[in-house]
């Protein structure tokens, strides 16, 4: 059943519109949703700044709402630019570390093995003796006189501070009092807390908190813009939030804190996007672009994480990123002869497409033939001219093969799945794979990704370590979901709405006391 | 002796070896990694020690290794020189001056400490260990089954609290060792098996880290074959995953996998257990290799080891048996790690017959 469609409502009330954008590497979508349904969708080019598609895109939701636009509400958004900056190391924060730990830690400095240009970045590195076990006890007391001297050190000479200590996700006293020490100081840069950013594995979670301190300023300047412009526009009191990496959204002022929760939000809205559109809570969701095909895996409504090491720009980070098999099949897939991929012609597909009087066979196609698409502006004929069928059908079977295999891949079970199929590119796929139970294409599959953006909830995960010993499960559980609660507020959410999505205990091997590692998930509507 | 040299560029092999040997088991080795790139960037070389030509019979070896939970050490990492103050304090404890370093392990952290050990101490290592592979327990070594005894064992941590453990056997130093290491928080920097040389040759497990050096290097040269003759090992499975099931049992983590065959054995099913390390592989319910001989999980496609920790529904395995040292397999070792020193009703019998029986 779709419940997002043209149709107006009944009776007649009005809800506030929302609406939700998605960067995407060839297209940036826009949507403006009443309630659920949706009311208006455009796309326009991504540009290399991102900035600038996004704030095009903006523009032309609220061009086509008219008058309406006075009734936006909220404006959510999935964008790469973190990842981007990282990746191409430009307009980065200057960032100092200090890590509390020592006598222990000293095996691996921080940064230690970073990519030079981003690690050029990382002006001042302190290891300072602190640190606690997992049990909780102090390793040894913290040196605070070194952080004073710290202070004085590094006064006015970054723009990030980023501080972790050893087992800090069982105790935080000791990076939360260092911060206290560095304010009083009179530091004022913004202090990232690796507690607050990442879970176990000191080397992935300091990582993840100087990566988050990096990038800082770009959301500051980002939402600035968008203010900005929204001001220009004449809107006033628009909420904004961003999409995280968990399929959940947070607000600008979370965000604001916390960018780098936002990397992996693209390809956590498309599998949000097919759960709203479909209501379907287990599933593989196959997100079809112009250059690749990301599959991930859809359980209870949100994405599933990845439970291997998640790199970022070459560095090791511990955040909890969806579980996503990324293959070079899109709709502007090169094929030439047996080969399919991996290049592409991206969003040139228009120009390129045998279909569209180009001279480039690509993937869409092959599959327009084979499977009678019909695609406005294009001319089937044109491919038959030039390709004998039997070869379209051995290319389109093969490209069926990738998919069937990528779907085997992300099944955890041998048992037939529901696949939801959603992108640009999802009309090339079959109505039946092998592996699937059945193929779903939901209406407005094309916009997903930016539906999945506005209609997702606020969300908030941590991770803790416990001993059952010392804390009674019940307690621990508890103490880590008002922890999360707490974590939900502080990204937006309505403190009456949130409820607990996932709790997931691991015990710990050779550890004694009945060592578990603990991870919550909240959600909640917007406040 | 002979002698060789690692450097920076040996440590990706020596990573991927020492992962092949440690059977699905060892720990991660990535911060052990990182630690001896450190030092490779300082000492630039670390002197191994091979062949088995010896000057001095008398020479003293001793054991260098990291003790505790994996889990710890990837939050609380080592100062990295909590390994050499065990060793100077075993020296000064026992009047012995160390002349070489042997590790306990092949597989995960403990390949990487000895040679951390060596980088700041100077003293070189010995090719060879005590296990040829990777055990969970102190006793579990070949030293021990020919009459070595661990203690006295060094015990040190970061704040450089020493301990030094007089067990009476093996299985005594084993128990009073991790209850110190669990009070010094989890994880705990040993130095142990201290004995001669010519005792040590007699005892060990040889060459087994040039060994490691020289399957990383294959492997990661895809050179599948020249590993299998190098270990007269054989592939005994290729499939796909289909079911794993995990659980922790007395502070071990335990379980099993199921891999259906592919390709002309795609009705065959291949189950292994595992304790850390892999155990016993059956084919369709048949035992088909047990420990001490060594499984070894790769990746079908990049060939690289899948510890038990990792390995996950969808992936596509090849399944390697490779014979243990006749050293592992006599009747005084397979008391301490054969079959039923894990809770198998079962004889160890070599893979080799094993698979003979097979084909007949």
């Amino acid at each position: 059943m779709m419940w997002i469609s043209y149709h107006s409502k009944k009776g007649g009330r009005r809800l506030r519109i929302r609406i939700g954008i998605d960067i995407g590497s060839t297209h940036t979508d826009a949507v403006a949703l009443e309630g659920k349904e949706l009311i208006v969708a455009d796309k326009v080019m991504t540009t290399p700044d991102l900035t600038t598609g996004l704030l095009n895109a903006i523009s032309k939701v609220m061009e086509k709402l008219g008058e309406r636009k006075n009734e936006v509400d909220t404006l959510m958004i999935g964008t790469t630019h973190g990842l981007n900056a990282l990746h191409q190391g430009k307009g980065l924060n200057r960032v100092a570390i200090i890590r509390i730990g020592l006598p222990a830690g000293e095996g691996v400095p921080p940064v230690f093995d970073w990519p030079e240009q981003l690690a050029s970045f990382v002006t001042y590195k302190y290891m300072v003796r602190g640190g606690h076990e997992y049990t909780g006890e102090e390793i040894v007391e913290m040196d605070e006189d070194k952080i004073r001297k710290i202070a004085e050190d590094i006064g006015g000479k970054v723009d990030a501070i980023a501080i972790s200590s050893i087992f800090s996700v069982v105790n935080s006293s000791h990076e939360i009092r260092a911060k206290e020490i560095l304010r009083e100081k009179g530091i004022n840069v913004p202090i990232v807390l690796s507690h607050e950013i990442g879970g176990i594995g000191l080397l992935e979670r300091e990582n993840s908190a100087i990566l988050n301190a990096l990038i800082l300023k770009i959301f500051e300047n980002l939402i600035n813009k968008i203010k900005q412009l929204l001001s220009s526009l004449g809107i006033e009191n628009v909420k904004l939030f961003f999409a995280q990496n968990d399929g959940t959204v947070a607000s600008e002022d979370f965000i604001k804190n916390y960018p780098i929760f936002t990397v992996a939000g693209p390809v956590s809205n498309s599998i949000r996007g097919a759960h709203l559109l479909t209501g379907i809570k287990d599933a593989i969701v196959m997100d079809v672009g112009g250059t690749t095909t990301n599959v991930g895996v859809l359980h209870e409504g949100y994405p599933r994480e990845s439970s291997s090491v998640v790199e970022i720009a070459k560095i090791r980070t511990n955040f909890r990123m969806p579980d996503i098999y990324t293959m070079a099949l899109g709709g502007g897939t090169i094929v030439n002869k047996e080969k399919i991929g991996p290049e592409s012609v991206g969003y040139a597909l228009i120009n390129k497409g045998i279909a569209w009087g180009g001279d480039t066979l690509t993937a869409t196609d092959v599959a327009m033939i084979v499977k009678g698409i019909t695609i406005d502006g294009t001319n089937p004929q044109l491919i038959i001219n030039k390709f004998p069928p039997e070869y379209l059908l051995s290319i389109y079977t093969n490209m069926v093969g990738m998919w069937e295999d990528a779907i085997d891949l992300m099944k955890t079970s041998k048992d037939d799945v529901t696949v939801i199929v959603v992108g640009g590119g999802s009309i090339m796929v079959p109505e039946k794979l092998k592996g699937a139970m059945e193929v779903i294409r939901p209406q407005n599959a094309q916009y997903a990704n930016a539906i999945g953006a506005t209609l997702t909830k606020v969300g908030a995960t941590m991770e803790r370590t416990f001993s059952y010993d010392q804390i009674t499960r019940e307690n621990a559980i508890k103490s880590l979901i008002d922890e999360a609660k707490s974590l939900a507020i502080k990204a937006g959410a309505l403190h009456t709405t949130i409820e607990v999505r996932e709790i997931e205990e691991m015990q710990i091997p050779y550890l004694p006391g009945n060592s578990v590692k603990v991870k919550v998930k909240v959600v909640g509507e917007f406040s | 002796m002979e002698t060789y040299f690692i450097e920076e560029r040996d440590l990706q092999n020596l990573v991927t070896g020492a992962s092949f040997l440690g059977t699905g088991g060892g720990g991660d080795p990535y911060i052990g990694g990182l630690m001896l790139k450190r030092e490779l960037e300082l000492v630039k070389k670390i002197e191994v020690i091979t062949g088995t030509k010896y000057s001095n019979s008398k020479s003293f070896v001793l054991g260098s290794a990291m003790m505790g939970a994996p889990i710890v050490m990837i939050e609380k990492i080592p100062n990295s020189s909590e390994a050499k103050k065990a060793l100077e304090v075993y020296s000064k404890f026992t009047g012995n001056e160390v002349e070489y370093i042997t590790p306990l392990e092949m597989g995960g952290v403990n390949s990487t400490i000895p040679l951390i050990t060596s980088a700041k101490t100077g003293i070189p290592v010995i090719d060879g260990d005590g296990m040829g592979r990777a055990f969970p327990e102190l006793q579990m070594t070949t030293f021990y089954f020919y009459g070595v005894q661990p203690s006295p064992i060094v015990i040190f941590d970061e704040r450089g609290n020493v301990s030094i453990v007089q067990g009476i056997d093996g299985y005594w130093s084993e128990k009073i060792a991790r209850v110190i290491t669990v009070r010094y928080g989890g994880s705990a920097y040993i130095a142990l098996y201290g004995t001669s040389l010519s005792t040590y040759l007699n005892t060990a497990v040889l060459g087994t880290l040039s060994l490691a050096l020289e399957i990383g290097e294959l492997l990661n040269q895809m050179r599948l074959d020249d590993v299998l003759d190098l270990l007269k090992a054989m592939i005994m499975f290729k499939g796909k995953v289909v079911d794993v099931q995990r659980r922790v049992e007395k502070g071990f983590s335990k379980g099993n996998v199921i891999i259906d065959g592919i390709e002309n054995i795609s009705k065959q099913t291949m189950k292994i257990d595992f304790q850390n390390e892999f155990l016993v592989a059956r084919i369709n319910n048949n035992i088909v290799t047990t420990v001490p001989d060594l499984i070894t999980v790769l990746d079908l496609f990049t060939l690289k080891p899948i510890t038990t920790d990792r390995i996950k529904y969808g992936q596509k395995v090849m399944v390697i048996g490779i014979p243990s040292s006749v050293r592992l397999r006599s009747k005084e070792a397979l008391r301490y790690i054969g079959p039923r020193a894990f809770g198998y009703d079962v004889d160890f019998i070599p893979l080799e017959e094993r698979w003979k029986k097979v084909e007949n």
